[in-house]
């Protein structure tokens, strides 16, 4: 077992509440300034379905949940046997001995497995059998040698609106846990981690992050049409719109959605919709028309893999290249899928001013490992982030104006954008090929100028495309490429190797479409083996990168089964191909 | 007060000669007129279709759109700036085939949009098929052996739907059409006005002299009509051959969508400032 860090996991069915009772555990180490990262497991059933709730804490920076875990917590006999084997050596079960019968079931060497009466302890109390999560949490507190005042006051304030009787019955609950791993098991009590690690650090998701960031970016309208895993950011949007003044809108399906976001913004105000994949294969037609008619929009998709429905609750990066050519015809788009919960945030801002500025849509490609994983943050840093509305007029400007021209033709590509209820700006925005003012354009030599000022817009998109950052050192025996996500566990990789003296570099792409070319081969030329980490089957960055620059990834590690990567397995590959 | 000269642009229509659009382009610019509306506070949505050209016929905001997606558009654009009026403009096909989705679910919203459907019960840009309001065994390219299914009836499903403005005009009845359509775009809230307008390329069975034969106004009936009253618009809506009901069937007086959203109160969207958003006090609530 680590020092200064404990790894932790709740496993049992659907509906036990393991979610919030693992972020209530959390919260109790990121007050006291610690690392986490949380990382849910969610089965596509809202009852019954097995399922787990990981949470690794340390009192250094964690990129990514570790595949050993310290202390499992198993509900149901079915999650001892399905997890034991990723117990380290030292480790320990805590388990229900009234509801799990692991005896007689192979038990690994090492392991100590350690009974606790959970649902008979619960009965005492008359308490409903969710508490058990309570209980079992304050077992581990106690094995840990961890305070439990922390975790008190945030049961406290999660079921204060429950009132005073559920809040006792919880403190009662994690005491009863506490104590009774104290007495019965004090020989295995051992201090992991200190009581402070410094100021209360902040905790949340990917989802969160993107919320912060819309907000921050002045998003007046979100309308979306549930789909998991984005659905958080239309419940956390609505939840504030009161207070922000935006307007959220739960509409009648992804169609509905695009368009609205479209018009909004066409009225001037920035809004955006968020979805998954099959929402947002409903949407592509409208995208095409926001890219038509020259109107700023952001999307949010977040993977979930496919194809079709495909695995809601889990995780993948399936859909690179279908947002790179999704919807007819050809035109400029923005691709930015952050990395981590910071650069959600930012980059959600950024790609507001992004779409405005070059008045075409900006996809935000998340998936359900980062939009739903939680991770620590110090401080909110925005005071940097400036609003940039682009060329949109204003009334005295356009004023001036003796013939406006929605679609003039400009040597960057970008026309001056004028919004209904400006006086001088009337015009007509279309979904068809059109001239200048917007009326109908089928002459040939017309129609192509139309189709080169919309791309001449592309050098300077690329000018604004964050260039791949290199993590780790500048010469290493094997350069990592990954995007979105996946840069967390592949940080811990980096590190984990670098202990055992292998020198391997990651370069991380946030900014996929226009693809920062010039950079990237740079820095692909410069390393001496090559290989791509993806969420998927076919290797779509590679590809793109291939088609893009002509050079070819040494290797690739792939993953499609749902589930994130894992550092392990990321180091394996790289000792296989050195 | 804008004249309907003055809000005819550059540009002339080229529908087919004697088709149906040119009167509700005309009709549409004089209820504008006489409704006392701003050409730079309104704003045409369409679709595609024949009728979706029409907002570069009119001097105002347009966005034509695509397909079956005139109404979130303009939900879109309502929201956003709700001192715009904003007029839909789609075709039968467009309003009650692909978009259909989208009508029920705006009519329950009552979302102030006046929702005009340039309904000639055949797609004519797509050079005539059946639509969603062809009568049954209507024949046509699509359906050479006629169309086996009932037609819609648009009345009496945004009756049932919950919109607060229904109406039906027969563009042939000119004043009356300019009228009722006047009149839907000062209703506060959804409003419904199909528009019976003969398509004289593809439909040679609903042709003016069809409908001049079989339509007759709500109001000239003995004893009226009386708008106020849901179920008997709902009985008048059932109403269709040999006598084809024109007029005001259903009206009332209910709090628009956007009313009931406080964000709105104070100003639009569009007049809000986003130059510094705080959410510093909303971080704190991560901790």
């Amino acid at each position: 077992m680590k020092q200064n860090e404990v790894a932790f996991k709740i496993a049992g069915e659907a509906g036990q509440g393991l979610n919030v009772s693992t972020l209530n555990l959390a919260r109790t180490f990121t007050r006291k300034g610690f690392h986490a990262f949380l990382l849910t497991d969610n089965p596509n059933s809202i009852k019954l379905e097995p399922t787990w709730c990981s949470l690794r804490v340390s009192t250094s920076l964690i990129a990514s949940q570790t595949e050993r875990i310290d202390v499992l917590v198993a509900l149901k006999t079915d999650a001892v046997l399905r997890y034991q084997a990723e117990v380290s050596d030292d480790g320990f079960i805590i388990y229900d001995e009234d509801a799990v019968n692991p005896e007689g079931e192979k038990q690994l060497a090492g392991i100590k497995y350690l009974p606790v009466p959970l649902s008979r302890i619960a009965n005492t109390m008359k308490a409903p059998d969710l508490i058990r999560n309570t209980i079992a949490l304050g077992g581990f507190l106690a094995l840990i040698d961890y305070h439990p005042a922390g975790m008190k006051e945030i049961i406290a304030e999660v079921f204060a609106r429950k009132g005073e009787a559920i809040v006792n019955q919880n403190i009662s609950a994690l005491e009863a846990g506490f104590n009774f791993v104290q007495n019965n098991y004090g020989s295995f009590i051992r201090k992991r981690l200190p009581e402070e690690n410094g100021p209360a650090r902040l905790f949340l998701t990917g989802n969160d992050a993107l919320s912060l960031g819309a907000i921050k970016a002045g998003c007046k309208l979100l309308a979306a049409y549930p789909m998991t895993p984005a659905s958080p950011i239309l419940h956390y949007i609505a939840s504030k719109e009161r207070e922000y003044q935006i307007v959220v809108k739960h509409t009648e399906d992804e169609i509905a959605a695009m368009n609205m976001a479209i018009g909004a913004n066409f009225a001037g105000v920035r809004a955006m919709t968020c979805t998954s994949g099959g929402g947002f294969s409903l949407m592509v037609e409208a995208l095409g028309m926001a890219a038509q008619s020259e109107t700023p929009v952001v999307v949010v998709v977040g993977q979930r893999p496919g194809p079709s429905t495909g695995q809601p609750t889990h995780t993948g990066q399936g859909e690179l290249q279908f947002l790179i050519s999704a919807s007819q015809g050809e035109f400029p788009r923005i691709i930015i899928a952050p990395g981590d919960a910071t650069e959600t945030f930012r980059e959600t801002f950024n790609a507001f001013n992004l779409a405005e500025k070059f008045q075409v849509p900006v996809l935000i490609l998340t998936d359900k490992y980062l939009a739903e994983s939680y991770t620590d943050w110090s401080e909110l840093k925005d005071d940097d982030l400036k609003i940039d509305r682009g060329k949109l007029l204003t009334e005295a400007q356009l004023s001036a104006e003796q013939n406006y021209l929605r679609y003039q033709i400009t040597s960057d590509g970008i026309s001056p954008r004028s919004i209904p209820s400006q006086q001088n700006g009337i015009h007509v925005a279309t979904s068809y090929e059109h001239d200048e003012s917007g009326w109908y354009q089928e002459d040939p030599a017309g129609v192509k100028k139309m189709y080169d000022k919309r791309f001449a817009k592309m050098p300077f998109i690329l000018k604004e495309m964050k260039e791949p950052k290199l993590y780790g050192p500048d010469e290493a025996q094997i350069t990592l490429l990954a995007w979105g996500s996946t840069k967390g566990p592949v940080l811990e990789a980096l590190e984990r190797l670098a202990n055992e003296g292998i020198a391997a570099n990651l370069v991380h792409l946030t900014y996929l479409w226009p693809l920062p070319v010039e950079a990237l081969s740079g820095l692909i030329k410069n390393a001496q083996k090559t290989i791509m980490i993806e969420g998927n089957y076919t290797g779509q960055l590679a590809q793109v990168i291939r088609q893009e620059t002509g050079l070819k990834i040494d290797h690739i590690l792939t993953k499609y089964n749902g589930q994130p990567f894992y550092p392990a397995e990321i180091c394996a590959k790289v000792k296989e191909v050195l | 007060m804008v004249t309907p000269l003055e809000l005819k642009t550059e540009h002339n229509p080229s529908w087919c000669l004697g088709c149906g659009n040119y009167g509700i382009l005309n009709g549409l610019k004089s209820a504008i007129s006489q409704a006392g509306l701003e050409p730079h506070l309104t704003v045409l949505v369409s679709g595609i279709g024949c009728s979706g050209k029409d907002p570069h016929f009119v001097k105002t905001y347009g966005f034509e759109g695509i397909h079956g997606r005139v109404l979130p558009v303009a939900t879109g654009i309502r929201l956003a700036n709700h001192k715009l009026k904003v007029i839909g403009c789609a075709g039968d096909g467009d309003a009650y085939g692909i978009g259909g989705n989208h009508f029920l679910h705006t009519m329950r919203r009552n979302v102030e949009i006046t929702y005009l459907v340039h309904d000639n019960q055949i797609y004519g840009l797509t050079t005539g098929q059946t639509s969603p309001t062809s009568v049954k065994g209507f024949a046509t390219k699509s359906t050479p052996f006629g169309a086996i299914e009932e037609p819609v009836n648009p009345v009496s499903l945004a009756i049932a739907a919950g919109a607060t403005f229904v109406a039906r005009v027969f563009v042939g009845e000119f004043n009356h059409f300019k009228q009722v359509l006047t009149q839907a775009l000062k209703h506060k809230g959804f409003a419904l006005v199909d528009i019976l307008q003969p398509c004289v390329t593809f439909n040679h069975l609903n042709t003016y002299p069809w409908f001049k034969q079989r339509v007759y106004k709500l109001e000239d009936e003995p004893g009226g009509h009386e708008p106020l009253d849901r179920m008997k618009a709902f009985i008048r809506a059932q109403e269709w051959g040999e006598r084809i009901p024109i007029g005001v069937f259903f009206q009332e007086t209910k709090p628009t969508y956007e009313d009931q959203l406080p964000q709105l109160k104070e100003r639009p969207l569009a007049e809000q400032d986003i130059s510094s958003v705080d959410i510093s006090k909303t971080i704190s609530e991560f901790i």
